[in-house]
């Protein structure tokens, strides 16, 4: 196992080590924390499973197997960035329309305490 | 539409405490029959107490959600307490309240269920930009080649809606730059449109939110979201 594949192996258990410490700590939540699993398993598997390297490296046509380390760590990381577009921008939707509700209950609530103030003044 | 109709003048506002004061008092003496709903998005003055004290209703959001969630706030409430005719009025001073009746016409004729007040039908487009006016022309040939309906001024905000089109909007509408994007949506989803020449005045105070970055931003994600629009199946 070359250098690089050693780090990267340790970096993958070093992920997994602190995703695992921050879902602890409820700082990620459970879907999150897996995805980020996945990643750090992902990277440990590829680097020390050298055939399951070599194989795929014979499928891709990589000159250097840590190059196909660093491009599968790369399109994961593509992916991930995506993931967490789409949670965005579904969170960008979900917080609009609560700040729409609680302004609109907000008006109505206020419009109803003036209401009732009138009628105790009358 | 036989008996008076109930109207909602909705005053989008963010930033507006030198405008808002100006605009209540306009609109209650050139149209005193409608109601006033001001929706203070988020705004970081005075806006939404200064329409407090002229006693109009006012909507505050607790933060800036841009034109287009403003303005479905509005139609929300239209919506909620089952107004016939909505209009959006700008809280900057821009839009003139006295056309308000020529406004709401086509849609008390029932002719359309929106009506746009457009600078560019008798070539009132005194007070635009050179690059502004390249960019309205621009987006209202696009919505005119992808509707087929003719609009002449995809982006002025003076527009009057009636309750299925207060209906439509209060459901769906463009969040960032909502103006052509809601007429394509209107259009597509089989809603009636007309324009009414006006011309446009210029702000009495504050500045346009359209700054640089936005302003560079505007036309790509406006042609952007218009165009993804085609790839979405009809809505009735």
């Amino acid at each position: 196992m070359s250098r690089a594949l050693e780090i990267a192996a340790i970096s993958g258990v070093v992920i997994a080590v602190w995703v695992l410490y921050l879902y602890r700590k409820k700082r990620l939540k459970e879907d999150h924390a897996i995805l980020w699993l996945f990643v750090s398993v992902g990277i440990v598997v590829i680097s020390t499973w050298t055939d399951l390297l070599l194989a795929m490296n014979t499928v891709v046509g990589v000159s250097n197997p840590t190059d196909l380390v660093l491009v599968a760590f790369v399109a994961f990381l593509f992916l991930i960035c995506i993931y967490y577009s789409i949670r965005i921008s579904e969170l960008s939707e979900q917080n609009r329309k609560l700040a729409q509700e609680t302004a609109i209950l907000k008006m109505l609530t206020r419009s109803r305490v003036n209401n009732s103030k009138t009628e105790k003044d009358v | 539409m036989n008996k008076q109709p109930k109207i909602l003048v909705i005053i989008p506002a963010y930033n507006e405490e030198r405008n808002i004061a100006d605009i209540i008092n306009e609109v209650r003496e050139k149209a005193p029959k409608v109601d006033i709903l001001v929706v203070d998005d988020g705004s970081k003055d005075k806006t939404a107490e200064t329409a407090r004290h002229l006693n109009v209703t006012v909507v505050s959001h607790p933060f800036n959600l841009g034109i287009g969630g403003a303005v479905q706030t509005g139609f929300r409430i239209a919506k909620m307490w089952n107004y016939d005719i909505a209009i959006q009025v700008d809280g900057d001073g821009q839009h003139d309240p006295a056309l308000i009746s020529q406004l709401i016409k086509p849609i008390v004729e029932e002719k359309a269920d929106i009506s746009i007040g457009s600078r560019y039908l008798n070539n009132e487009n005194v007070n635009i930009s050179f690059i502004r006016n390249a960019g309205v022309q621009f987006f209202s040939w696009l919505t005119t080649k992808i509707t087929g309906k003719r609009i002449t001024d995809c982006t002025s905000g003076f527009r009057a809606l009636n309750k299925r089109a207060i209906e439509f909007f209060a459901d769906e509408y463009p969040v960032d730059f909502p103006d052509a994007e809601a007429l394509v949506l209107a259009l597509r989803a089989g809603l009636r449109i007309s324009e009414i020449p006006v011309r446009f005045r210029v702000r009495k105070g504050g500045s346009s939110n359209l700054y640089f970055w936005r302003f560079l931003w505007y036309p790509i994600k406006e042609g952007f979201s218009i165009m993804m629009l085609l790839t979405k199946r009809q809505r009735e």
